[in-house]
């Protein structure tokens, strides 16, 4: 399904949407989707989907995109990335950061550092939330070398699930060359926290998640602290809703991450916030279980900025592969040519870290931001 | 030593048995000596027949065991040959046209980076929990590696 057409790529089906206009971007390869939903009662792309296509518009100067009268055939030609001050009104079907993975991915590769609002569903059960993006994607990030003192997420208002009405500032400085690195030991997990979020509900929920994710945390670890977060009034968006994000930082600056989100209103089962708390703690276990030096949903993320490091070998220990994962190493192979070498780590007999990890080695491309100016 | 080492009959062993663990090839041929010693056998050592082909067997066998991760993310994926839709008759007129599910299906799921667990670990039972114990800095500690 990756047939190179005469100077691009051709793909089938809308899933791994982001990814592939993402790669395309950064490679400057034309990239056509045709067979979106073409089976479906109603064939084409989304509302999403185009409010993605449109935010990728904003941040870039003179892409071009077709889209044909179904909406089942997509072409895009990319244009140079411009970033600078970007508002989007993301449209809620998804969360703000099935939005914000993609923008993470192209700001450092900016011309001039961005600052993206955003607005819309900051919390859902479906994608990673603004709350775990902010507290996994950046530090992973700053081992790369894109750091700085405006590089932050700020959820200003929050908005669940369905209506939203949330509202985040992403800044990002942007950077020439991507540092390659050897992140092959996670260490020991030292501390955990997290944030129990809630708006438009009892501030006791906060409270009741807190209790019960530490009972079982608590089995592990003394150092755990859960902020609550509450937002009232104008900041509170238009749906009630609460959850939780849990982080477990390690030694050597490592995050592993788990969170859930109520039901969206009218949506089916409302959930009780001690059974969240718990859910949520026995997740992040889970996600320790799998292990590595990257949480499994920043998989993707750590393999593109290895791949577009400078002509150095990286080394990034991950967790089992996530299938989204899998098919981005596919995607990478066909826009940079880059394939990893994957190797099994299998844990001795007498260690209890959990499961099977992978390591992967690359050498990266040498990518160079070609859009950033020269001061 | 190291020179005699390099010296062209180990250049000419190396490709034959490289792919192959030397433990493996230890393990191979000490079972066979503690089973049958080799001086009970008439004809010397009797014990080096067919040890290639056993330890290529061994080899496959270990192959099949340990997953290649890097051929199934790369390897050309195995689709299923039938054609796209299955075609049916009706009466010569209608046609029935029905869609190939798991390929079609996948290639227009839902666009989501979340990796959903379902390994099925009950985060209750005790030994679960102890499995991933030394992962936290009040696990067990390696030797020559400091909690401080």
């Amino acid at each position: 399904n990756n047939n190179m057409a005469s100077h691009g790529l051709t793909y089938d089906g809308c899933n791994f949407f982001r990814q592939r206009l993402v790669l395309s971007t950064l490679s400057g390869k034309n990239v056509k989707i045709k067979n979106i939903r073409s089976r479906d009662d109603e064939p084409g792309l989304r509302d999403f989907e185009a409010s993605f296509i449109r935010l990728l518009d904003k941040v870039t100067n003179g892409s071009r995109i077709e889209i044909n009268q179904t909406g089942t055939v997509l072409f895009y030609q990319p244009g140079l990335l411009y970033g600078g001050p970007v508002e989007h009104d993301c449209n809620p079907q998804r969360s703000v950061g099935y939005y914000l993975e993609a923008l993470l991915m192209l700001a450092p590769f900016m011309k001039t550092p961005l600052k993206a609002t955003l607005k819309g569903v900051t919390n859902d059960p479906t994608d990673p939330t603004v709350d775990l993006l902010k507290s996994t994607a950046l530090p992973l990030m700053k081992k790369f070398g894109i750091d700085g003192e405006a590089f932050e997420i700020k959820v200003v208002k929050r908005g669940m699930a369905p209506g939203g009405g949330g509202e985040v500032v992403f800044t990002c400085p942007v950077r020439k060359t991507i540092k390659p690195v050897q992140l092959t030991e996670p260490g020991k997990i030292k501390r955990i926290r997290g944030v129990a979020y809630s708006v438009r509900v009892s501030p006791q929920m906060g409270n009741r998640i807190v209790e019960s994710a530490r009972s079982v945390l608590n089995q592990f670890l003394p150092d755990i602290y859960i902020y609550t977060d509450h937002m009232k009034g104008t900041n509170s968006g238009k749906s009630p809703g609460f959850g939780l994000t849990l982080v477990a930082e390690t030694l050597n600056g490592c995050f592993l991450s788990a969170e859930m989100s109520s039901t969206p209103q009218g949506q089916g089962e409302p959930v009780l916030p001690e059974d969240l708390g718990r859910n949520c703690a026995k997740l992040l276990l889970e996600e320790v279980y799998r292990g590595g030096c990257v949480d499994s949903s920043n998989q993707s993320l750590a393999l593109l900025l290895m791949t577009l490091g400078q002509q150095d070998v990286s080394k990034v220990l991950l967790g089992p592969l996530s299938p989204y994962t899998i098919e981005f190493l596919r995607h990478i192979r066909d826009f940079f040519q880059i394939m990893f070498k994957i190797e099994v780590q299998m844990p001795l007999d007498d260690e209890r870290k959990g499961g099977d990890k992978v390591l992967m080695t690359c050498v990266g491309v040498g990518y160079s931001n070609i859009n950033k100016t020269v001061k | 030593l190291k020179e005699t080492c390099k010296g062209s009959d180990m250049l000419q062993m190396k490709p034959m048995f490289s792919h192959i663990d030397s433990g493996l090839l230890y393990s191979l041929t000490h079972s066979y000596w503690g089973f049958n010693s080799p001086f009970t056998l008439t004809g010397a050592l009797k014990w080096k027949e067919g040890l290639q082909q056993k330890a290529a067997e061994a080899f496959l066998r270990q192959q099949e065991a340990a997953p290649n991760l890097r051929k199934l993310v790369y390897g050309s994926v195995v689709e299923v040959t039938e054609s796209e839709e299955e075609e049916e008759e009706l009466g010569g007129l209608f046609r029935v046209s029905r869609l190939q599910k798991s390929k079609k299906l996948q290639a227009n799921a839902l666009d989501c980076s979340r990796f959903h667990a379902d390994t099925g670990h009950d985060w209750d039972v005790q030994e679960v929990l102890d499995s991933i114990r030394d992962c936290f800095v009040t696990g067990k500690w390696e030797e020559g590696q400091d909690a401080a």
